[in-house]
């Protein structure tokens, strides 16, 4: 056997190796991360409930990062079962990446998409927010240039956005869910209204002028829900009877679902992008869902609020509100989620082992000929 | 029946409170019990009511000698319930459709409770105009220890609670001792005192339970009302925080005592 005949051999066989761990499930999936250091970020929950997802279905997955100061992680808002998923700092030299890996790498992290452009691995970017990929990509660079071909997306919204842009990258939707620990009780509800807003000048505009126009609902309490842990945030929205909920550049929407699903009536400021779960088009009209109470300016939101105080304390909130909200959460259920990734990983697998089958026949029809 | 007792004290009767007391009973399910009670005097008046409404019994609990003040008539009617629970409707008002409903719901979740409270809403009598909100401070954010619940110590600066309309726990009032006829003006203030001062839970339902009509010319309230000063307002507000330490009715009048 000649030397190349030799090393071929030993290639084939790496190839055959990295095929039976995709057999035996036994590829890593990797997710990059960035620590919050404790802070609560919905675009990190989603990427946390995908990879929880995966290594419940049994997958090899880590989490992996890289941080200069001491690593905090998710434990203290999302809890233990997230944070038990195995993380690796990638500086450590503990992390081996091979061909039947999958390193899934967030939108933010352009830096990450340059450094392992050379990794074996398949690299697959998730993408929750345009605005990142607008902030954090270099001018005169695109995700072709670092070898980015596929991305999965939280929303269509997010999807076409990407297409337009990078039109190459192939993209799928992986539907956000939302999670069980949000859910209604039989308790009735109190008079608090809870806010969800990322800006304290926006809770200002909502709080201030309410009292001074209408000091007959003085006592009406307002909550500011930023910062609080997920069990606890779940817990504040489940005894509230109202939510105020602001993110007008949202890219999915989550705290608003969760409301929904606690049973807590949303009212909501309109976003730039109507999402799946906002629709309320019909054949005759395109218009947002009645799920939510919506406003489209501070000006308006007190009169709102008044309204739907008096209505809730004299039991007259229209049902049709509930039954809207109860239809825009089917669409997010875990089942679906863990459906549509299941199958998109397994697809990514045995196309990324038919790449590989493709490259041993290759490589012995080059033998043959030599 | 329902384990609630409805109790509607009447001390006077004429063709005005006729309507009124039609309308009161009809605000309440016909699954509630009613105790109307009143003095002796009036039971022959009153007896039309109990062929007219299922649902409805006259107890002329007063004797002719004894005074007929709304809080002795409702210590009369507390003591002849035999439910669990009862409320208290003054014949000028009505509770809502939604109030029942709304309060079995918070019973069902709340068992150490001894009064809810309603959301009332305060009309004008004449002009039949929204007022204000009544009962509504405990949902204010840091007004009381824990939000939506009368304590103690809320009560050390703030006395104006409207308890007609509210379920009481019929076990948790005869023991405290009831109402206080001798107390003008503050006798549901001393109560509340009482109450707290034992521990009892209190807990404002965050849904409009009660409309409460004020300025009405002839009511109790509001003839005693315009005759007390500032000074006595304050001098029976004092009072209640010194007797809700007794359970029994001391008989203090301002005439006697207003220099104490």
């Amino acid at each position: 056997m000649n030397k190349n005949m030799e090393k071929d051999t030993t290639v084939i066989e790496r190839i055959q190796n990295e095929i039976e761990k995709i057999d035996k499930k036994e590829s890593n999936i990797y997710f990059f991360v960035l620590d919050t250091k404790g802070n609560p970020s919905g675009s990190l929950a989603y990427i946390y409930n995908l990879a929880l997802l995966l290594h419940n279905e049994d997958y090899k997955v880590s989490m992996l990062y890289q941080e200069q100061e001491e690593f905090v992680g998710v434990e203290s808002w999302l809890g233990e079962k997230y944070a038990s998923i195995p993380h690796y700092d990638i500086s450590s030299g503990d992390v081996a990446v091979g061909a039947s890996d999958i390193l899934f790498i967030p939108e933010i992290f352009s830096n990450i998409m340059i450094q392992t452009k050379k990794l074996p691995c398949k690299r697959i970017v998730i993408m929750q927010n345009y605005d990142y990929v607008l902030e954090q990509m270099p001018m005169a660079a695109q995700w072709g240039d670092m070898g980015i071909m596929e991305a999965i997306t939280n929303t269509d919204v997010n999807a076409e956005l990407i297409k337009d842009i990078f039109p190459y990258v192939k993209t799928t939707t992986i539907d956000p869910f939302i999670d069980k620990m949000f859910g209604e009780t039989k308790e009735p509800k109190q008079m608090i209204i809870n806010i969800v807003a990322k800006d304290q000048r926006d809770i200002n505009r909502i709080i201030k002028p309410f009292y001074w126009k209408y000091p007959m609902y003085k006592w009406v309490s307002f909550r500011d829900l930023r910062g609080f842990p997920k069990e606890h945030f779940a817990k504040l929205l489940r005894e509230a009877a109202i939510t105020i909920w602001v993110d007008e550049d949202t890219s999915f929407g989550y705290s608003a679902l969760e409301a929904m699903k606690s049973g807590s009536l949303v009212i909501a400021k309109t976003t730039e992008t109507t999402q799946k779960w906002m629709d309320g088009s019909d054949n005759s009209s395109v218009q947002l869902s009645d799920c939510c109470v919506w406003f489209d300016s501070f000006h308006q939101v007190h009169k709102i609020i008044a309204s739907v105080v008096r209505a809730w304390i004299t039991d007259s909130i229209p049902h049709e509100i509930a039954d809207a909200a109860h239809e825009s959460l089917k669409l997010y259920a875990e089942e679906n989620t863990r459906q549509q990734l299941v199958t998109y990983v397994e697809g990514v697998l045995n196309n990324r082992k038919e790449e590989m089958k493709s490259l041993i026949t290759y490589i012995n029809n080059q033998e043959n000929k030599e | 029946m329902k384990d609630i007792t409805i109790i509607i004290p009447v001390h006077v009767y004429n063709e005005q409170v006729k309507e009124m007391l039609i309308k009161a009973i009809e605000s309440v399910p016909s699954d509630y019990l009613i105790h109307i009670v009143n003095p002796n005097k009036l039971e022959s008046e009153l007896g039309w009511l109990v062929k007219k409404y299922d649902n409805v019994t006259v107890f002329s609990a007063v004797d002719e000698d004894e005074p007929t003040d709304f809080c002795t008539l409702v210590n009369r009617g507390v003591s002849t319930c035999g439910t669990n629970w009862f409320s208290i409707l003054e014949f000028d008002d009505e509770y809502t459709s939604i109030w029942f409903s709304n309060v079995e719901k918070e019973m069902e979740y709340k068992s150490d409770v001894s009064v809810f409270v309603p959301l009332t809403e305060l009309n004008d009598f004449n002009n039949t105009r929204f007022v204000s909100y009544g009962n509504e401070a405990p949902w204010a954010s840091s007004f009381s220890n824990e939000i939506g619940y009368i304590d103690n110590d809320c009560l050390q600066d703030f006395f104006d609670f409207y308890l007609t309309g509210s379920v009481f726990s019929t076990l948790d009032w005869l023991n405290s001792g009831g109402l206080k006829p001798s107390i003008k003006v503050t006798f549901w203030y001393e109560f509340l005192l009482r109450l707290t001062n034992d521990g009892k839970k209190i807990y404002v339902v965050p849904k409009l339970g009660y409309k409460h009509n004020v300025n009405r010319d002839g009511s109790l309230y509001n003839e005693y009302a315009n005759t007390v000063t500032t000074d006595e307002a304050d001098w029976w507000r004092e009072l209640a925080k010194k007797e809700c330490f007794f359970k029994k009715d001391r008989n203090k009048t301002y005439e006697n005592n207003k220099g104490e």
